[in-house]
């Protein structure tokens, strides 16, 4: 926290987390779900067949998020819906509403707008608040103030940054609606925000203010309780012989950056409490890498017609969204899941299972053209594909830069579908998706898009 | 014309127009009592608005209490017009 030139910067992070988010925000809208443990799935799924309900009881799609009264029952996220219902027989499942939860986001983003203007948009249910601290000379001792030993910004007393997070927890259940809660974390830098923020839920309020402190917390959990560390990580850790903070503390940076490069750093520093990750405010343009979409199919299918106007559909989306933010990209991957049934032979499945597939990408000339996009991806299809019935696909296209003005064409065609492209757009825009559509998809069952929990490409206009 | 499709146990998803009594206020528009198969309803509480929309078609969507049940109203702004979309009652 010290930095080059001697001086001092304190820093007041908060990290605002939603407990169970989707599943929340439905139990606000419907108050006969409240108390109750609830499933919110996909969305717009179609129900299985009767047949597939009978030998599985239940839907084909996933739990997106479970109620606090779900979780007691061990149900979680990315369950199937038949796994959940075991776990929970009572449970009650209700489909997702991806409009509903953004617009509560976008609430919840402008409340806390008003606290800072350091808000980080970390997920649909995760922000980061950075209070606005002062530098001051390294020789200032530090004013001790109301929370002992605490290494906050001076100016703030432990008392405000407890109203500040008091006022925004009443502010949710006030202006947003009162069976919303929140947890927050409040430390020095992102790292233990986050961290003190998932030590309480739900509705908790966790303050990490020193490093001190950090240590003692630290050195009480398990490795992949830090947001960073995953199970992989961890993994390679035990094998080292590190099982905990205090070991971890104890290995050198040089023994760290051998085994793990330039994470080691991140590794030998957040041990330590230490991190300096800066906040990304919201209203600074974040490089988009990447734009895709996926389906899980209402029933497993080998079925090529109905394969191909699934995948028409998703490189179209794709493309509109490539427009839309006026991109191009080049590098195109499918990738899907084989059902369950893989010829006859029931896999053996447990809670959390895993589904197989393939995948694969390739790079084409930069494109925006959801024909082109659709081109690339049933080459790939049909190059990876063995035959057996499916259940979820996906198309992404990524390499991307921005749009640039197209030299004049010598071939007619491609200002004439160029243009035929820009009609269809206006007109989907102002009459929704899919208004106008290739012939082969006349038919086919509605495809709304889902936003990215992480919300990637999706910035908030506050 | 309304269609129906059960989407829970109990809840009934419909999208029946309505005509509904709409207070006005600080820039909010709030519905007070509807008009669904002969019954007036009385809202006792608006629990979540939220948007949606479907080309340049904007929908305001009122999650709404009356006497332990629910129900969620749509006003399609462009049309001016109210639907019932979603019935749960006891």
């Amino acid at each position: 926290m010290v930095s080059g030139d001697g001086r001092r910067r304190i820093r007041t992070i908060l990290h605002v987390d939603f407990n169970s988010y989707f599943a929340t925000v439905e139990q606000q809208a419907n108050p006969r779900l409240r108390g109750k443990p609830i499933g919110v799935t996909g969305g717009d799924r179609m129900p299985a067949s009767p047949d597939e309900r009978a030998s599985r009881g239940g839907e084909r799609t996933v739990i997106g998020a479970a109620s606090v009264e779900a979780k007691k029952f061990g149900v979680k996220t990315g369950m199937q819906i038949w796994e959940a219902k075991k776990l929970c027989p009572q449970i009650t499942i209700v489909p997702g509403d991806s409009d509903k939860y953004l617009e509560t986001t976008k609430k919840f983003l402008n409340i806390l707008k008003d606290y800072s203007p350091y808000l980080e948009v970390f997920s649909i249910d995760e922000v980061f608040l950075e209070i606005p601290t002062s530098v001051i000379p390294a020789n200032a001792g530090i004013q001790l103030n109301n929370s002992a030993n605490s290494l906050l910004d001076p100016r703030l007393r432990g008392d405000d940054i407890l109203e500040i997070a008091k006022s925004i927890k009443k502010r949710i259940k006030t202006e947003i609606g009162e069976w919303i809660t929140c947890s927050i974390g409040i430390s020095y830098n992102k790292l233990l925000a986050k961290l003190a923020g998932s030590l309480q839920k739900p509705d908790g309020l966790v303050i990490i203010a020193n490093q001190k402190e950090a240590i003692k917390v630290l050195d009480k959990l398990e490795l992949d309780a830090v947001c960073g560390i995953g199970p992989g990580i961890k993994n390679r850790l035990n094998k080292l012989g590190i099982f905990n903070f205090k070991q971890l503390r104890e290995a050198t940076l040089d023994i760290l950056i051998f085994y793990f490069k330039s994470y080691g750093q991140f590794l030998y520093d957040c041990s330590r409490g230490i991190n300096h990750a800066p906040i990304f405010p919201f209203y600074e343009k974040e490089e988009v890498k990447s734009i895709g979409h996926r389906h899980t199919t209402s029933h497993d299918t080998n079925n090529l017609e109905e394969i191909k106007q699934l995948l028409l559909k998703l490189t179209e989306l794709v493309a509109r969204r490539l427009r839309a933010k006026k991109l191009v990209g080049r590098t195109v991957h499918c990738w899907f899941r084989y059902s369950f049934h893989l010829r006859g032979e029931e896999m053996q499945l447990h809670l959390g299972g895993v589904f197989h597939g393939d995948g694969m990408q390739v790079t084409i000339p930069y494109t925006c053209d959801g024909l082109e996009i659709f081109k690339a991806t049933w080459k790939i299809f049909h190059t990876i594909w063995n035959g057996d019935k499916i259940r979820t696909v996906g198309v992404s296209i990524s390499n991307l830069k921005s749009e640039t003005p197209q030299n004049l064409s010598l071939l007619p065609e491609s200002a004439v579908q160029e243009k035929i492209i820009q009609a269809i757009d206006q007109i989907n825009n102002k009459y929704g998706e899919f208004t106008l559509q290739r012939g082969i998809l006349l038919g086919t069952g509605e495809m709304k898009r889902k936003p990215n929990p992480f919300l990637a490409d999706r910035r908030f206009k506050l | 014309m309304g269609f129906l499709r059960v989407i829970l146990v109990d809840m009934l998803e419909i999208q029946e127009p309505v005509s509904v009594w709409v207070f006005f206020e600080k820039a909010s528009i709030k519905p007070h009592i509807f008009f669904w198969h002969g019954r007036k309803i009385k809202i006792e509480k608006i629990n979540l608005v939220h948007t949606s929309k479907d080309g340049s078609h904007i929908f305001y969507h009122f999650s709404c209490s009356s006497g332990g049940n629910f129900y969620r109203l749509k006003f399609d702004v462009g049309r001016m017009k109210w639907f019932l979309e979603m019935v749960e009652e006891e």
